[in-house]
């Protein structure tokens, strides 16, 4: 400060007051200080030069330290009050379409200011600074819309606070001072500028709020949307996922009523208490919205009657929604102080409904399938009860037996039934899967131990009362293939009867081959069935196996069947192993045939071998 | 140290509710079980005092919003009370609290009911 002293000779003269202890700390305030300390004692004209120079300079130093609009307008108003002389000033500021209105007046007041309003026109005049009076109306057209302002107003002048980006304000002030008239219109000009600019720095300041705002708000919504989509897949039943989607929902739109309709009921509310015929109401407009998937206001059901209950249920949105065989809407009282619902809302909602419903699909099917697994592990436990565990013992004779259950239980079965001089042996295939064809073979084996063992030992008769039983006791549909046959093992006679079976193959100890194609059509299908029983004699040596399509279907991976040509050969090749070797060797060809692909259905091999003469003795 | 801890006191003839934690999807039931009580048993004088509140996602706002006109219309009101941080920047944001009267105090939260 000494140095600035000293390039000014003239000025050291005056008597420069020592800085003061409590010096205020801002610079511009500090040279602001010295310039005032110098006018007393100027020629008028500098005097007042400096003096608005002064205004100017305060008001910038001011006006970029405030962020807050109306503050900025209080000054500029002020400034311009107090260097002009006018008896009142006010200013009008663009509201967020752009059309100026009153943001801060000061002085003799005039009825009316408040309503003042002005569309920014496309246009701006040239000049900055808009005098009444008798100057001759040469000026360009655009300037009109402001005159007509200024006449309004009954100002005497009009300036433009204009930025590169456009008008940000209109200054207007009232008749001035007559002693002060004439060096106005250049301050003014000077003004009109620092004050765009404060008033520019507002609008952005104010704009970048808003999207600090937003932006905010929309990632507490993501949030948001994270933690209920969680919650809504960890959620242990129905109950607790509509719960949840109507907390979120109202939440987000802090709405203080809501409702979920599905399946025909209303199955979670919030908000008061209402009279129950209020829920067929909701349940009658889910119902008119079904399979729609906008979401709506309340007021859009207005061709149904429904529209009016919703009003007085004070419901302002419905929102339809559906995942799967899970279909719903939700029902929203009106948003909170009555907004209305942005896109952003919409895609929440939409979001929310979204997750909410694949959540109550997922705990059905998980249901289903649990409910499911539990049906087969039951009827795994009925088939593994009634097979056989071990096969009976003769003389001279070999017999054995395997059953390979699928992945689902099938209704393959096969079982023998000793009695005095003859042992019958049954292999079955009841179509379908699960829990039903296992029940059926229950049934079966229960009926046919009770038919041989009260001594009619005919097959087929046990065939056709079988076949009765089934065609009395179970679905049209419902049919069981099988062979039903009679050894007698000290002769090696063998009855039998094939009821729609794949026919049983008859390996002889030479090689030779016959099949086992005599009997019925399949059991349980028609009321009557004709029957013939075919006979057999195995000699030593000579073998017969049983099987069903579980074997004879087995594919490979390019989808061909191990077929009864491939068994029979098969058969052939191992005709002198023992006979749990030759289902050994049948199996483990089937599975390398089929490679990975796995069994599509139950598997079972029965193999009723009599021995060779040389094993024999 | 589970996710929410909801205490109640009584002042007076209000219930200050201290959710303690963070108020989410995975907490939100128990939350609303606590105000539900409250407001079933003809308790509708209700301040929930934030001070010790971590969070409050917009599940917990749905528990509020379904609550504050039952307890209205029985007379009492649902009114907030020291929030911080976090918490009271998305009351404002949410403008949750043009909705619901919140106060600095939970002591001008409790006599905002006066001599009910």
């Amino acid at each position: 400060m000494r140095a600035e002293s000293e390039r000014r000779p003239d000025m050291t003269t005056r008597a420069v007051r020592p800085t003061a202890p409590e010096a205020p700390a801002s610079p511009g305030t500090r040279y602001q200080q010295l310039l005032a300390e110098h006018i007393g004692g100027m020629n008028p004209g500098l005097e007042r030069r400096v003096s608005e120079l002064l205004a100017l300079t305060d008001f910038s130093a001011a006006a970029f330290e405030r962020l807050n609009a109306a503050e900025v307008a209080s000054l500029i108003v002020l400034v311009a009050l107090g260097e002009s002389g006018a008896r009142w000033a006010g200013l009008l500021s663009p509201d967020e379409e752009g059309v100026l209105r009153p943001a801060s007046r000061r002085g003799a007041g005039k009825p009316g200011w408040e309503e003042l309003q002005l569309e920014a026109p496309e246009r701006l005049p040239d000049a900055s600074v808009l005098r009444s009076g008798g100057e001759p109306p040469k000026e360009d057209a655009a300037a009109e819309p402001f005159r007509q302002l200024m006449r309004d107003s009954e100002a005497s002048s009009a300036t433009l606070l204009r930025t590169r980006d456009g008008l940000r304000g209109v200054l207007l002030l009232g008749e001035p001072h007559p002693d002060l008239a004439g060096s106005q219109t250049d301050f003014l000009e000077a003004l009109s500028v620092s004050a765009a600019a404060a008033l520019e720095k507002c609008r952005r300041d104010e704009e970048l709020r808003v999207a600090n705002r937003r932006l905010s708000l929309h990632v507490y919504q993501l949030r948001s949307l994270m933690d209920l989509t969680a919650g809504l897949h960890r959620a242990r039943d129905e109950a607790a996922v509509w719960d949840l989607l109507l907390h979120g929902a109202m939440g987000h739109v802090l709405a203080s009523r809501a409702a979920v309709v599905a399946g025909g009921r209303v199955v979670a509310a919030k908000g008061p208490k209402r009279p129950e015929d209020d829920g067929a109401t909701l349940v009658r407009a889910a119902e008119i919205l079904a399979g729609e998937h906008n979401i709506r206001p309340a007021t859009d059901l207005s061709h149904w009657a429904t529209s009016c209950d919703l009003a007085r249920m004070e419901i302002g949105w419905v929102v339809p929604f559906a995942s799967g065989a899970v279909e719903g809407t939700l029902f929203l009282g009106a948003a909170g102080f009555g907004r209305e619902l942005s896109s952003a809302d919409r895609a929440f909602l939409t979001s929310l409904t979204g997750q909410a419903s694949a959540a109550v699909e997922s705990l059905r099917l998980t249901r289903a399938s649990i409910q499911k697994e539990k049906e087969l592990e039951v009827a795994r436990r009925i088939q593994a009860r009634f097979l056989p565990s071990e096969a009976p013992a003769y003389p001279g004779w070999d017999l054995w037996g395997i059953n390979i259950p699928c992945l689902s239980v099938g209704g393959d079965y096969y079982d023998y039934l000793t009695l005095d001089e003859a042992v019958f042996v049954t292999i079955a295939d009841v179509s379908g899967k699960g829990a039903g064809p296992a029940l059926i073979m229950a049934s079966v084996q229960a009926s046919l131990r009770t038919f041989f063992r009260h001594g009619q030992p005919g097959i087929a008769s046990a065939a056709q009362d079988l076949n009765h039983h089934l065609h009395q006791n179970t679905e049209d549909s419902r049919y069981m293939t099988a062979i039903l046959a009679r050894l007698e093992p000290a002769t090696g006679r063998l009855d039998y009867l094939n009821a729609g079976h794949v026919h049983p193959v008859l390996v002889r100890g030479d090689g030779s081959v016959e099949r086992l194609d005599r009997g019925s059509t399949v059991l349980g299908l028609f009321p009557e069935i004709d029957t013939e029983v075919g006979t057999c004699e195995l000699g030593p040596g000579d073998l017969v196996a049983l099987y069903t399509d579980g074997l004879s279907e087995a594919e490979d991976p390019a989808g061909s069947l191990f077929d009864d040509a491939r068994i029979v050969d098969a058969l052939i090749a191992a005709r002198s192993m023992g006979a749990r070797d030759i289902c050994g060797d049948l199996l483990s060809r089937a599975r390398a045939f089929s490679g990975p692909s796995p069994l599509r259905d139950d598997l079972t091999l029965v193999v009723l071998k009599r021995r060779g003469r040389q094993i024999v003795v | 140290m589970p996710d929410l801890q909801v205490a109640t006191r009584r002042v007076a003839e209000v219930v200050v509710v201290e959710p303690k934690g963070f108020i989410n999807a995975h907490t939100v039931a128990e939350f609303e079980g606590v105000l539900n009580a409250l407001v079933e048993a003809g308790d509708v004088r209700i301040v929930i005092s934030g001070a010790h509140l971590s969070y409050v996602a917009s599940a917990g706002f749905g528990a509020i919003m379904g609550l504050i006109e039952e307890a209205r219309a029985g007379g009492g009101d649902i009114r907030v009370a020291a929030l911080t941080g976090t918490v009271a920047h998305i009351f404002r944001v949410l403008g949750f609290d043009r909705l619901c009267r919140t106060f600095e105090t939970e002591g001008e939260a409790v006599l905002s009911f006066g001599g009910h």
